[in-house]
């Protein structure tokens, strides 16, 4: 196919390459970044996600486990497994608590530490890859990032609350923001926390999900009948609440990233097509002159336009790609998600881009005067 | 008649700075006629051609190609009736320098919305006929002007219009080159179609059926 647009492009390669590489960073800083909010946000319901728990048993006003505190009275298995559809009850007992790193003078980071039921196994890590999975008393499972950032491994130390804890197993997607999840017995936890008489929360297996609601609401009424009031929580409900907080924490501080991003894509192939339509503001008022419509100019401009933005968003999709797999080997809280969902908006966005970047060489090619042809 | 111009004046400006480019001009041109359009720079040969184009609007009077009235269609008619009635050959060439030769010949066609293909094979036929057979594949920073200019009579006839405005089209070209371009030109005409060419050239004058004077804007002596 003859294309005017694209023989004008390819005519000059520097720019062009200058061009498609200015977008496909402008790609690949709106797709990380967009990559990051997804990365969060699966990284944060990652435990809640992979705990077999179908509903969350907390504090009346309990909204997430970061942010609202929930403390109840043990004890409370025997009632819930009254309740009809429950197929059974766990302790988990877990909060952020700061830690000792043996191996490092005075070094002391936040860890969010969970006391699991070992013999279930439920609460506890979901992957490892070094170790073992089930701790015993006096021992602790720590989170890769905490562990590559502390350099930590097998048979090192940490401290919690007076309590010397050996690793004996390193955790994956253990990590969440700030802070890095450890899991130890549920009875060092509560040593750890001098909370014998109290738990967060109770995690319920039900035996048909479909009708988790219905047992959360019956669980609700027969504590409540009990006195201990609770609010019950569907895994759904609990993971949404904990988007819930991602999403107002971080939304304000990315969402004007990916639209610097988005400006500077727009400059990038604005100032590509207005300085290619100068340059050929002769040629184009040639054509303008031999009958060209304003219809087929627009689509001159558009087609470069669009050109540009797909080479440059394909090279910014394998850059973002490729960042998201070695960007965490330097900096391992740093987990980048490119989604469908992530390259679909990062795709609008060039598209939005193109088609404003094209605005004003258009007006300029509005203005050519066909009469100008017989200038010399 | 296909070009007919009625008392047709263009002013530039106005007030005291006013200039009249064009100043009550009227002639008509016929099928099978190649009219030279001579006189001094700034005489308003070139402004009576874009008048005549339909490029720009005449202050006062009439211009009719083919038929119909100019001066009361939009630009949207204008740029259809250019496409499909008038072909262009300009003093320098005015190619498009990212096209090839062949390319820049498929344009018009390509304006007009005829498929890829069919525009390829006669606009390569066309060039075959212009003795541009292995030069098809070059882009014009790669031809020489002679070449480069028959090239642009292709893109200016390829579309079969009536009408072909040149502007200095020998100009740039040596005596032997411009001998070619207007043998190209004449032999147009001689097919039916009609030629207004603005030109200095006094080697152009042996192919004009009619030769028209311009001075200060206005017509001044008509030999045929």
């Amino acid at each position: 196919m003859v294309s005017i647009a694209r023989k004008n492009l390819f005519h000059d390669r520097v720019r062009l390459v200058i061009s498609v590489g200015g977008v496909a960073f402008a790609t690949m800083l709106i797709m990380t970044l967009i990559g990051v909010y997804y990365g969060i946000f699966t990284e944060s319901t990652m435990y809640l996600m992979n705990t077999r728990a179908d509903l969350w048993v907390g504090q009346e006003g309990i909204h997430d486990t970061w942010h609202t505190y929930s403390l109840l009275p043990r004890g409370q298995e025997d009632e819930i497994l009254q309740v009809g559809g429950v197929k059974d009850v766990h302790e988990f007992i877990g909060r952020a608590v700061r830690a000792k790193i043996s191996k490092v003078e005075d070094k002391e980071e936040t860890i969010f530490i969970i006391g699991f039921d070992t013999k279930s196994g439920v609460g506890g890590p979901w992957e490892i890859v070094k170790g073992k999975k089930i701790p015993r008393d006096g021992q602790v499972i720590v989170d890769r990032v905490f562990a590559l950032r502390n350099n930590i491994d097998i048979g090192d130390k940490i401290e919690v609350g007076g309590m010397e804890l050996t690793v004996v197993g390193i955790s994956k997607d253990t990590f969440v923001l700030v802070y890095s999840y450890v899991f130890v017995t549920k009875e060092d936890a509560t040593k750890i926390f001098g909370a014998e008489d109290f738990l967060n929360y109770y995690m319920v297996e039900v035996e048909n999900p479909f009708f988790a609601k219905k047992v959360a609401d019956d669980v609700k009424n027969r504590l409540e009948k009990l006195g201990v009031k609770v609010d019950v929580l569907t895994k759904e409900e609990f993971i949404d609440n904990h988007k819930e907080v991602i999403d107002e924490s971080f939304s304000a501080i990315l969402l004007p990233l990916v639209f610097i991003g988005f400006f500077i894509g727009v400059t990038v192939i604005g100032l590509t097509l207005y300085t290619a339509t100068l340059e050929k503001i002769k040629e184009y008022a040639i054509l303008k002159a031999i009958g060209a419509n304003e219809g087929f100019m627009i689509k001159i401009v558009l087609e470069q336009a669009f050109t540009i933005a797909m080479l440059g968003f394909v090279a910014g999709t394998l850059l973002s790609l490729s960042a998201a797999n070695w960007v965490p080997n330097i900096a391992p809280e740093f987990y980048v998600e490119i989604n469908v969902w992530n390259i679909a908006i990062s795709f609008v966005s060039i598209v939005a881009m193109s088609v404003a970047a094209s605005l004003i060489p258009i007006r300029k090619l509005e203005k050519v005067d066909p009469a100008t042809v017989f200038q010399a | 008649m296909l070009i007919e111009t009625r008392n047709v004046t263009k002013i530039y400006g106005a007030g005291r700075t006013a200039v009249k480019a064009v100043d009550n001009v009227s002639f008509s041109v016929d099928n099978g006629e190649l009219v030279l359009l001579m006189g001094p720079s700034g005489s308003g040969k070139t402004t009576l051609l874009t008048l005549i184009s339909g490029l720009l609007k005449p202050t006062s009077g009439n211009i009719k190609i083919d038929g119909i009235e100019i001066t009361r269609l939009s630009q949207k008619e204008l740029a259809r009736l250019r496409l499909e009635k008038i072909g262009f050959i300009f003093q320098h060439f005015n190619l498009l320098t990212a096209l090839t030769a062949l390319e820049n010949v498929m344009v018009p066609l390509i304006i007009k919305g005829m498929r890829e293909s069919e525009a390829r094979k006669k606009a390569a036929s066309l060039l075959k006929d212009f003795g541009l057979e292995d030069r098809m594949d070059h882009k014009p920073e790669d031809l020489s002007g002679g070449e480069q200019q028959r090239v642009a009579v292709a893109r200016a006839v390829i579309t079969d219009p009536n009408i072909i405005i040149a502007d200095e089209p020998t100009a740039n070209l040596d005596s032997e080159k411009g001998r070619e371009v207007m043998k190209l030109i004449s032999s147009m005409v001689k097919r039916g179609k009609a030629a207004i060419i603005a030109s200095h050239d006094p080697r152009v004058e042996k192919f004009a059926n009619r030769i028209l004077y311009m001075e200060d804007g206005r017509l001044k002596d008509v030999r045929a």
